[in-house]
């Protein structure tokens, strides 16, 4: 067989090698990354806002700007609670369909 | 001509009592139709609140969780940070400075989240109260409803019974059912408008909030500023000793 021949049969299967390479890592990269479930996007969209602490130095206005980072990352929490709110009042559909359990025009 | 007068009566009469008949069977259908439906649809109201109020019982586990963690995390940080600053002392004196530096900055986070925590659990508490009130004036809502409905079933059947013309008795349940069910869209319109409440509820936080923000940043600011002070003063006097901890302006 022709080198040629041989380089090109190796050309190809370095080719395929490298095709089923990169569908290989690109589907484990799509498993990583999207979420599965609701809980996932949460705790996900949750360490996303996460303020990373400086690291400590022996200063001490580095000192009290950590301490006021922590505030910043703690608020992120605290205003998300307020949007329950909407969840009391998912109960709505439910009881509107009340109006429904009855209808003058049925009696005829 | 006058001798029919009395035949023709008597058809009228036949055919008003088989409309009679006719109307108060579906009376009497449609009657225990309407119980049904009101009874599947508490059902399903009942379910849903229980998937409400255990959505809500998550979310506020998990806020805590969240919030416990974030926490803790800044504690191990302040500590380091500490822990580096504690190095750097000379002297017993400047150990205790730091000490009592440290004090102060951790009472000031005690204090902070101490009354954020109050603050969250206000507001939860009136969440709650909101929430249980909402319940409380539905219910009340759904019980006129299912009264006024079984009091107009009920009247009409009691007309079924007695002399009452089927057109009467028609007119008057519609009438009835009409305004039952009418009343209740209204009830529910009302009781739909909880937004000024959580606003009262949000707004109340929030203020709980940046006042035990704004207070903790004074405390903050005060504590380093004794300490720098305290820091001036200790530092040792001669040359060649080593450096002291860091004390920037």
């Amino acid at each position: 067989m022709p080198a040629k021949k041989i380089a090109m049969i190796a050309a190809v299967l370095l080719a395929i090698f490298l095709l089923i390479a990169a569908v290989w890592a690109y589907c484990k990269f799509m498993t990583k990354t999207e979420p599965t479930s609701r809980a996932e996007i949460k705790i996900q969209g949750g360490k996303g806002q996460d303020i990373i602490p400086p690291p400590a130095t022996g200063n001490v206005d580095d000192l009290v700007a950590s301490v006021l980072k922590d505030i910043d990352d703690e608020s992120k929490i605290l205003t998300q609670e307020d949007s329950d709110a909407d969840l009391i009042a998912d109960d709505s559909q439910e009881i509107g369909d009340f109006g429904q359990s009855i209808d003058e025009n049925e009696i005829k | 001509m006058i001798f029919l007068l009395p035949l023709l009566s008597m058809a009228q009469n036949n055919n008003d009592t088989g409309n009679k008949t006719k109307l108060c069977e579906q009376i009497s259908s449609i009657s225990s139709a309407v119980d049904q439906r009101i009874a599947d649809r508490e059902t399903k109201l009942e379910e849903k609140r229980t998937q409400i109020e255990n959505r809500i019982e998550e979310r506020w586990k998990e806020y805590d969780t969240r919030l416990a963690e974030k926490r803790e995390k800044w504690n191990i940080n302040r500590a380091e940070h500490f822990a580096k600053l504690e190095e750097k002392a000379q002297n017993n004196e400047q150990k205790q400075a730091i000490l009592d530096f440290k004090q102060a900055v951790e009472t000031a986070i005690a204090s902070r989240r101490a009354e954020i925590d109050t603050a969250i659990q206000e507001f939860r508490q009136g969440v709650a109260e909101v929430k249980n009130s909402r319940k409380a004036e539905v219910d009340a809502a759904l019980n006129s409803l299912r009264n006024s409905v079984k009091t107009a079933f009920q009247k009409a059947k009691t007309d079924c019974e007695g002399n009452v013309s089927p057109a009467t008795i028609r007119v008057n349940l519609r009438a009835e059912i009409k305004y039952a069910r009418e009343k209740f869209i209204t009830d529910k319109q009302e009781i739909d408008k909880i937004e000024p409440d959580m606003k009262e509820l949000i707004d109340a936080k929030k203020t709980a909030i940046e006042v035990a923000i704004e207070d903790f940043k004074m405390a903050l600011d005060e504590a380093r500023a004794t300490f720098k002070a305290k820091m001036e003063l200790l530092k040792p006097q001669s040359p060649e000793s080593p450096e002291s901890p860091e004390v920037t302006e």
